[in-house]
C-alpha cells in the first residue's frame, strides 16, 4: 500500500468510526449489558441451537473479499441487526483497501493486533 | 470410510495446525516452535507442512480443511463493541479493523494460497471457537460421556460455555458472552502486575502463593458478580479492553490505589497479594461453576479445555472436592488446542463417524507427543558437520543411568528426546531437567538457565506408580494440569509470614528449603505435578526410575527446553543453541551426550538475548 493509498484508506476508516458513533447515538442500543444486574439469578443465557448440525460449520458460500459483504448482509438481517446494514458497503470498501494476506516473512505483521 | 482432517488455529495467539486420520490423531503443532517467535500469531503454514509430512498426506487428500473460528461473527462482535463504547474507542478501532479486514478474516484465501487446496468439498469450513475447545477436550479424553466446561478470554462472542459430549456428539447448552469474561478480569489484573496479556497469566498464577487474598471482597465487591450457579458478570466500567489499549483504566488503578507494576520492575507486596486474590476468585468461581455443572448435567466425567483451563491450581482444588469422579483437561488447552478441536468436531460432527475409545482406557491424545521427532542418522549428521564432541551411547539402559548419575551429582541436563510436547508444556520431550533435592536448583535454574524472574516455581516430573509417596494425589497428571500438595511428612518448618515481613527479598525465600524436595516445593508446600507412564513416555520414564535407584527419589524437576521469551527449542540446532547460551551442563540428543566443558567456544551474537521480546 503506498502512502496515497494509506491515507485514502485512513480516511475511510475513520469514516466508518464517524458513521458507527452516529449508529451509537442514534439509537438506544444494547448489544451486551455493562454492569451486573444483581436481581438476577443466574448469568448464563442458555444456547440458541445446542445440537450441532454438519451444515452449522459451512457458511453459506466461499469466504472471500467478493462476497464478504453480502455475508455479513445475511448475518446482520438474521440477527436483527438492521440499523449496522448501512455500514456494509464502507465496510467491504474498506476490506478491499486494507486486504492483506501475503507471504509469511520473518516479522509479524502490524496488522495482526492480538490483543483478543 | 475414514476421514484425513486439517485443522487451523491462527491469527490471535499460538497459531497452530493438527491433521487427524480415521480418528486418530496423527501430529500437532504450534507455529511459534518452528518459526521461533513466541506465541506467534501468524498463520501457520509451517505447522500445516509438518502435519502433512507427518501423516504421509497430499494436501490434495484431506477431506475437509477447518479453522477453529468463526471470523464473521467475531467481527459482529467487534463492531458493535464500537458502537457500545460510542467515541472513546477509536485507539482501539484503529488497530482492531485493519487488523481483522485486512487479515483475519480472509483465511480461505490463505489456505488456498499456501497448500492449493480447500480439501475434497473445496470449502474452507469453521467450528466456533468454543465448540473447538470443547471438543479438543472431550473427544481425546478417556470418557464415553463427560460434562464440559470451556473457559477463555473471548471466542466470537463466547466466554465460557457448558456442554456435555456423548459417544460421538457435543451438545452446546450455556453461555456467558462477551465483555463478561473470567479470563479476561483475570488477564487484566496479569497486565496491571505488569506481566503480560497473554503469557504472564501463568506467572501471576505462580505468584499468587507468596501474597495474601487482600483484595478478595474488593475484586468481589466492585468487578465482578458471582451467582451461586457459577455465573458471573462485570462490572466494565473498570476495565479498558472494550474501549482502550489497556486491560485497565483509570477507575481501576483507583479502586487498587495506585498505577499498574511497571514491567519488569520489582515485585512488591502488593503485586503478591492482588494475584493471591484474583486467583482465590478464580478459585470461587470455578468451584461453584463445577458444583453447578454436575448437579445440572449429572454427569460424572468432566472435560476442560480453554486457556483458563491452564490454570492447574484451580484444576487441583476442583479435583481434591471430588466434584466429578474423573477429570481430563486438554494439555493444548488455550487456542492451539482450538486446531485439534476443530479437526476433531468435524471428524465426529461434521462427517459423523464412529469415535472408539482408546481401548486401554487411557486417552487419545497420545501423551501430547504430537511433534516432531529427529532420528540418531540426522543428529549426528548434524553434530558431525559442525564438529560439536558427543559421546553416542547406544544401550539405552546404559545411557539412562549416565543422565541420572549427572543429575544426581547437581548437574542440569537439556533433555531432548522423541516427538516434541504439543501445547505450552514441556512433558520430558524438550526438557530441561535437574535434581529436586538440591536447594540452589531453583534460582539456578531460573537466573543462570532461563534467564527469567527468581519467584516462579518449577514442576517435578514423578514415576505415575510413585506419586502418592510425594505428593497428595493419587490420580496420574500426565500433562502437568493439575497441582497437589507436597506430602505433610516431607514438609519442612517454612512460615512465608516472616520473610514477609521482614523484606520482599524473593531470592531469600526461594533459597529456604521447604521440603525434602525443595526445587519443587512452592512456598505453600504445592506443586504443579508431572506423572510419567512407561507407556506414555518410556525413556523419561526410565530416566526417572534410575534417578530413583541412585537417590531413592523418584522424582525430578522438568521445566521447559529454553530461555525467558524463547519458543519451546524444536530441533537439535534449536536445543544446541539453547544449551551453548545457558548454563545447562550436559545436552542430549538422542543417544547423543554432548558435555559443556567440551564444546568449542560458541561464536553467538552479542545481542542473542534480544531476538526473544521478553515473555
Amino acid at each position: 500500500m503506498n502512502s496515497i493509498n494509506k491515507k485514502n484508506s485512513s480516511k475511510k476508516l475513520y469514516l466508518l468510526f464517524d458513521e458507527i458513533q452516529k449508529i451509537s447515538k442514534n439509537r438506544e442500543l444494547n448489544y451486551f449489558d455493562l454492569k451486573p444486574i444483581k436481581e438476577r439469578t443466574s448469568y448464563y443465557s442458555d444456547k440458541k441451537v445446542s445440537e450441532i448440525s454438519p451444515e452449522s460449520f459451512e457458511m453459506e458460500s466461499s469466504f472471500t473479499l467478493d462476497n464478504f459483504g453480502s455475508l455479513l448482509e445475511k448475518h446482520w438481517k438474521n440477527d436483527g441487526s438492521d440499523e449496522l446494514l448501512k455500514l456494509i458497503p464502507m465496510i467491504s470498501d474498506i476490506a478491499k483497501e486494507f486486504y492483506n494476506v501475503e507471504k509469511q516473512n520473518t516479522d509479524v505483521s502490524p496488522f495482526i493486533y492480538v490483543m483478543f | 470410510m475414514g476421514k484425513n482432517i486439517l485443522g487451523i488455529s491462527a491469527f490471535y495467539h499460538d497459531s497452530a495446525a493438527a491433521i487427524i486420520s480415521n480418528g486418530e490423531i496423527i501430529a500437532a503443532a504450534q507455529e511459534e516452535r518452528f518459526s521461533r517467535k513466541k506465541h506467534d500469531p501468524r498463520f501457520p503454514i509451517n505447522a500445516i507442512n509438518y502435519c502433512l509430512q507427518e501423516a504421509f498426506i497430499e494436501p490434495g487428500e484431506l477431506d475437509a480443511i477447518v479453522f477453529y473460528d468463526n471470523p464473521l461473527r467475531s467481527f459482529d462482535r467487534i463492531i458493535k463493541n464500537f458502537i457500545m463504547t460510542g467515541e472513546n474507542g477509536l485507539a482501539q478501532f484503529e488497530k482492531a479493523i485493519p487488523s481483522i479486514l485486512g487479515v483475519k478474516l480472509w483465511i480461505q484465501d490463505y489456505v488456498k494460497n499456501s497448500i492449493g487446496t480447500l480439501g475434497k468439498i473445496d470449502k474452507l469450513l469453521y467450528s466456533e471457537h468454543h465448540l473447538s475447545h470443547a471438543a479438543s477436550a472431550f473427544y481425546p479424553s478417556p470418557f464415553d460421556n463427560a460434562a464440559i466446561i470451556t473457559i477463555d478470554g473471548v471466542g466470537e462472542w463466547s466466554t465460557s460455555t457448558i456442554g456435555i459430549g456423548n459417544g460421538n456428539k457435543i451438545e452446546m447448552l450455556k453461555e456467558i458472552n462477551y465483555p463478561h469474561s473470567l479470563g479476561l478480569l483475570y488477564s487484566a489484573i496479569t497486565y496491571y502486575c505488569g506481566f503480560k496479556v497473554n503469557s504472564g497469566e501463568y506467572k501471576l498464577m505462580g505468584l499468587a502463593p507468596y501474597g495474601k487474598p487482600e483484595y478478595f471482597d474488593l475484586i468481589l465487591d466492585n468487578l465482578i458478580d458471582v451467582k451461586d450457579d457459577g455465573s458471573y458478570m462485570l462490572n466494565t466500567e473498570y476495565f479498558g479492553y472494550l474501549d482502550s489499549l489497556k486491560m485497565t483504566n483509570d477507575k481501576f488503578n483507583s479502586l487498587f490505589g495506585g498505577n499498574p507494576r511497571d514491567p519488569e520492575s520489582r515485585i512488591t507486596y502488593r503485586e503478591m497479594n492482588i494475584a493471591a486474590s484474583i486467583q482465590k476468585v478464580l478459585e470461587y468461581v470455578m468451584l461453584k461453576m463445577a458444583k453447578y455443572v454436575r448437579k445440572d448435567t449429572g454427569m460424572e466425567n468432566l472435560v476442560l479445555a480453554g486457556g483458563v483451563a491452564l490454570n492447574c491450581v484451580s484444576n487441583g482444588l476442583i479435583l481434591k472436592e471430588k466434584i466429578f469422579d474423573n477429570i481430563w483437561i486438554q494439555p493444548a488447552a488455550g487456542d492451539a488446542g482450538g486446531a485439534l478441536g476443530s479437526a476433531l468436531a468435524i471428524n465426529y460432527l461434521y462427517f459423523s463417524q464412529e469415535r472408539k475409545l482408546n481401548p486401554t482406557g487411557r486417552d487419545s491424545q497420545k501423551g501430547s507427543y504430537l511433534g516432531p521427532a529427529f532420528s540418531n542418522n540426522e543428529i549426528q549428521a548434524f553434530l558431525d558437520r559442525n564438529d560439536y564432541p558427543y559421546e553416542r551411547i547406544e544401550n539405552g539402559d546404559t545411557r539412562f543411568t549416565k543422565i541420572a548419575e549427572a543429575l544426581s551429582e547437581g548437574k542440569i541436563v537439556g533433555y531432548f528426546g522423541g516427538r516434541m510436547e504439543f501445547g505450552p508444556r514441556a512433558l520430558g520431550a524438550r526438557s530441561i531437567i535437574g535434581d529436586p533435592r538440591n536447594i540452589e536448583t531453583q534460582s539456578k535454574m531460573n537466573l543462570k538457565i532461563k534467564y527469567r524472574e527468581s519467584f516462579r516455581p518449577f514442576a517435578p516430573s514423578a514415576l505415575a506408580e510413585d506419586v502418592s509417596k510425594y505428593f497428595e494425589m493419587d490420580v496420574e497428571s500426565p500433562y502437568m494440569l493439575l497441582v497437589a500438595p507436597v506430602k505433610e511428612e516431607r514438609r519442612l518448618p517454612f512460615d512465608l509470614g516472616n520473610f514477609l515481613d521482614n523484606d520482599d527479598d524473593m531470592i531469600r525465600i526461594v533459597n529456604k528449603a521447604r521440603s525434602d524436595i525443595p526445587a519443587i516445593t512452592h512456598v505453600d508446600y504445592s506443586a504443579r505435578v508431572q506423572t510419567v507412564n512407561i507407556l506414555d513416555k518410556p525413556d523419561y520414564h526410565n530416566i526417572i526410575k534410575k534417578f530413583k535407584e541412585i537417590t531413592g527419589y523418584g522424582v525430578i524437576v522438568n521445566t521447559s527446553f529454553n530461555v525467558r521469551g524463547e519458543p519451546i527449542v524444536c530441533t537439535p540446532l534449536d536445543a544446541y543453541k539453547c544449551f551453548m547460551r545457558s548454563d545447562i551442563d550436559i545436552l542430549v540428543l538422542e543417544e547423543y551426550i554432548l558435555h559443556k566443558t567440551n564444546q568449542p567456544n560458541y561464536k553467538d551474537k552479542e545481542n542473542w538475548k534480544e531476538e526473544y521480546e521478553l515473555d
